[in-house]
């Protein structure tokens, strides 16, 4: 556990540090540079001295709580270990903290350095993670028949609990919360807590309905054990950690960025993928059932997958579908650039399910056509795996593209010019570029052995059959995306330039203008403070410049060969 | 449209194409000329892969071990296809590729081939194997001197 505890720390350290010397290498004066070398350093040293503290006291609770169940103990070395830790490292974090907290309190640049928000990030994840690993462990052996290890479990939750709980107040006081990255903790404690919600009820869920279909089929012989108290604990502490993150605070934040990431990538890519997966396994099942019955194979063993699968379709399609409510924004009736990302990344899972089904029945003629010696399952399980993953992403692809479609054809000025339309293009395009390249590789390779070996045109065409089936499917989806481009570009629709980023430079904190623009563009808005505004001669710019007092200024032409100087700092 | 009319002939194409795959994954393997040494080994083969032991061993030369004709029934799919087939005198080589398939499709296979040669000879009552390379390396007793 130390040696974990400690590498985990070194990792970390070495890491933020390479990462800031990317960071501020960039930047001028050796000012900046020398406040975030301070800065990298005080908050590494905070976060390791803070796990230190954590580490120790974690320890000697557990110590205390075992005091009655112990019974028999040798050598004291944890014990000097973990009063070692608490010694050295209160000291230190408290010193370092109370030097931070002043000038946290009093610096806004300090506040809005990125690596405030990273330590922030990091803290606050680091211990909710280790707190629900000892939560979830504790909850599983106080409903399950296993003796609880209270004092470990309840030693360790009570301390990272603490940790997560004060770096929680830290975040939460305006006084201190980050400029920079002040969601980071927020949308990775919602994904820690989505995967770890879902992943439960799927445990808990597989287990019920496992021991069902085990029962009805009596397939199962012996067993111990089960998966329900680990799923059902998982569950409630996955769901606690999600209501506090997402419910609460993220679902409410800007919908751009990290928020964007979370649910597009994790709610609605994660799950439909689950999803899909599933109802794949099933109809593969079936079809092999059917067409390839497989020798000496009861019916009950031969779907025994069908549990499992309707547990991972009930939780994938749940999260799927509920992210998929959430970037579809109920207030407005127009498309919103959420929803617009979420169907192209859904026509883009479901077409690279049906090209990959594509290659694979491509594949088995290719394998057919050479004539094998012998076989055994062979061709119609391949087949039979490619008409599933075909006929799974197939409808998916299609449906969601005609949709698409259809509002390109109803607005194709907002809907043509799009980010998202033209991305999803260009990562077609990418993924069967490579795609090509690598089996054309492997095809050339094939040929040539083939040639100067002297092997037959059987051998040839089977062992490259996999690469022709995939060159053939992203030739294909190559070919008809190369089309829609074109009929894009025909249509004339030039993408014009979108607003990225409005600077609002104004006299006083003018939140309610900063508002009004950011409802009504929907880009991001950073507010400035001007200070007094200087204005000279052109040719006295540099000499006025340097008497000014401020980071950064805007130099304005002020007409008839003047400047107007305009000193801002961040609002 | 024309990108969705080209969308349908897309779906006829691959209607199609699942159609003749279906064809030819039905079809038996070709069947070669059992008098030969690549039928000898499709026979050999076939008989293995469908745990026909007897019908193995009856064209394997008699010295050669019994595991030779051990039990390859592992629930893989296994597709064998005829690489090269030499005949010199009374002596034939023949070459196959194997290709073993298994694990927990259709999303999660694996795939993985081997080449291995079979050593026959001419024998009045036909060809017969004198050494194989698989399922297990088995090769002709050397007499003791």
């Amino acid at each position: 556990m130390n040696a974990v505890a400690l590498l985990a720390v070194l990792a970390l350290i070495v890491g933020v540090a390479f990462w800031t010397h990317r960071r501020i290498r960039g930047r001028v004066g050796s000012d900046d540079r020398q406040s975030a070398l301070i800065r990298l350093i005080v908050l590494g040293l905070l976060l390791a001295s803070s796990i230190l503290v954590t580490v120790g006291v974690g320890g000697l609770l557990e110590r205390l709580f075992g005091l009655g169940s112990t019974l028999v103990r040798r050598g004291a070395s944890d014990l000097a270990r973990d009063l070692a830790f608490v010694v050295v490292g209160g000291p230190a974090a408290t010193l370092l903290w109370s030097s931070l907290t002043s000038r946290l309190r009093s610096s806004t640049t300090e506040r809005r350095s990125m690596l405030w928000g990273l330590y922030l990030g990091t803290a606050l994840t680091l211990s909710l993670v280790v707190a629900a690993v000892h939560a979830i462990a504790l909850l599983a052996d106080l409903i399950g028949p296993d003796p609880a290890d209270l004092a470990r479990n309840g030693a360790g939750l009570i301390a990272w609990g603490s940790f997560w709980l004060w770096h929680r107040r830290i975040w939460a006081e305006p006084d201190l919360k980050p400029g920079t990255l002040p969601n980071l903790p927020i949308l990775l404690g919602s994904a820690f807590g989505l995967v770890v919600g879902a992943t439960g009820v799927g445990l808990a869920l597989g287990s019920l309905l496992g021991d069902a279909y085990g029962a009805l089929g009596g397939t199962v012989i012996a067993e111990r054990g089960s998966t329900l108290d680990d799923g059902v604990a998982a569950a409630a502490v996955g769901a606690a950690i999600w209501v506090w993150h997402w419910w609460l605070h993220g679902r409410h934040l800007d919908p751009r960025g990290g928020w964007l990431l979370h649910t597009l990538g994790l709610g609605v890519m994660g799950g439909l993928v689950t999803a899909l997966t599933a109802v794949g396994s099933v109809v593969f099942a079936l079809l092999t059932w059917w067409f390839a019955p497989p020798r000496g194979v009861t019916a009950a063993t031969h779907f025994d997958t069908i549990p499992g699968a309707v547990t991972a379709l009930v939780v994938g399609g749940g999260v799927w579908a509920y992210h998929r409510a959430v970037v579809r924004d109920p207030s407005r009736t127009d498309v919103t650039e959420p929803d617009r990302a979420a169907r192209y990344l859904q026509a883009g899972i479901g077409l690279a399910a049906a090209a990959g089904g594509l290659g694979v029945v491509v594949a088995s003629i290719f394998q057919s056509l050479a004539g094998p010696v012998a076989t055994v399952g062979g061709a119609t399980e391949t087949l039979l795996a490619g008409i599933t993953a075909l006929g799974v992403g197939g409808p998916l692809w299609a449906l969601t593209w005609r949709d698409l479609q259809r509002a390109a054809a109803a607005d194709p000025a907002t809907e043509l010019t799009g980010t998202w339309r033209r991305v999803y293009l260009v990562v077609l395009f990418g993924v069967a570029g490579i795609a090509a390249l690598i089996t054309l590789l492997v095809i050339a390779f094939r040929l040539f052995e083939a040639v100067l070996e002297g092997t037959s045109m059987a051998a040839f065409l089977d062992s490259s059959s996999t690469a022709l089936g995939i060159l053939f499917a992203s030739g294909t989806v190559a070919g008809y995306h190369l089309v829609v481009w074109r009929s894009d570009r025909a249509s004339g629709f030039a993408p014009r330039r979108r607003l990225g980023t409005v600077h609002l430079v104004t006299g006083a904190d003018d939140t309610d203008l900063a508002a009004a623009v950011d409802a009504a563009t929907d880009v991001k808005v950073v507010r400035w403070l001007a200070a007094d505004t200087v204005e000279v001669p052109r040719s006295e710019l540099a000499e006025a410049l340097t008497t000014i007092d401020a980071e950064r200024v805007l130099v304005l032409p002020a007409g008839d060969d003047r400047v107007r100087i305009v000193p801002y700092r961040p609002a | 449209m024309r990108t969705t009319r080209i969308a349908w002939w897309l779906g006829a194409g691959v209607a199609v194409l699942l159609v003749v795959a279906a064809v030819l994954a039905t079809r038996p393997p070709r069947s070669y000329d059992p008098s030969t040494p690549e039928g000898t080994v499709q026979i050999f083969l076939q008989a293995l892969l469908d745990g026909d032991r007897e019908r193995a061993r009856e064209l394997l030369a008699p010295d050669l071990d019994e595991r030779c004709v051990d039990d390859v029934a592992t629930g893989e799919s296994v597709r064998i296809t005829l690489v090269s087939s030499e005949v010199e005198d009374d002596v034939a080589t023949v070459e196959v590729r194997i290709v073993r398939s298994g694990g927990d499709p259709p999303f999660g296979g694996y795939e993985y081939s081997q080449d291995a040669s079979y050593r026959l000879e001419r024998t009045d009552t036909g060809w017969i194997i004198t050494s194989a390379e698989w399922p297990f390396p088995c090769f002709e007793r050397i007499p003791p001197p």
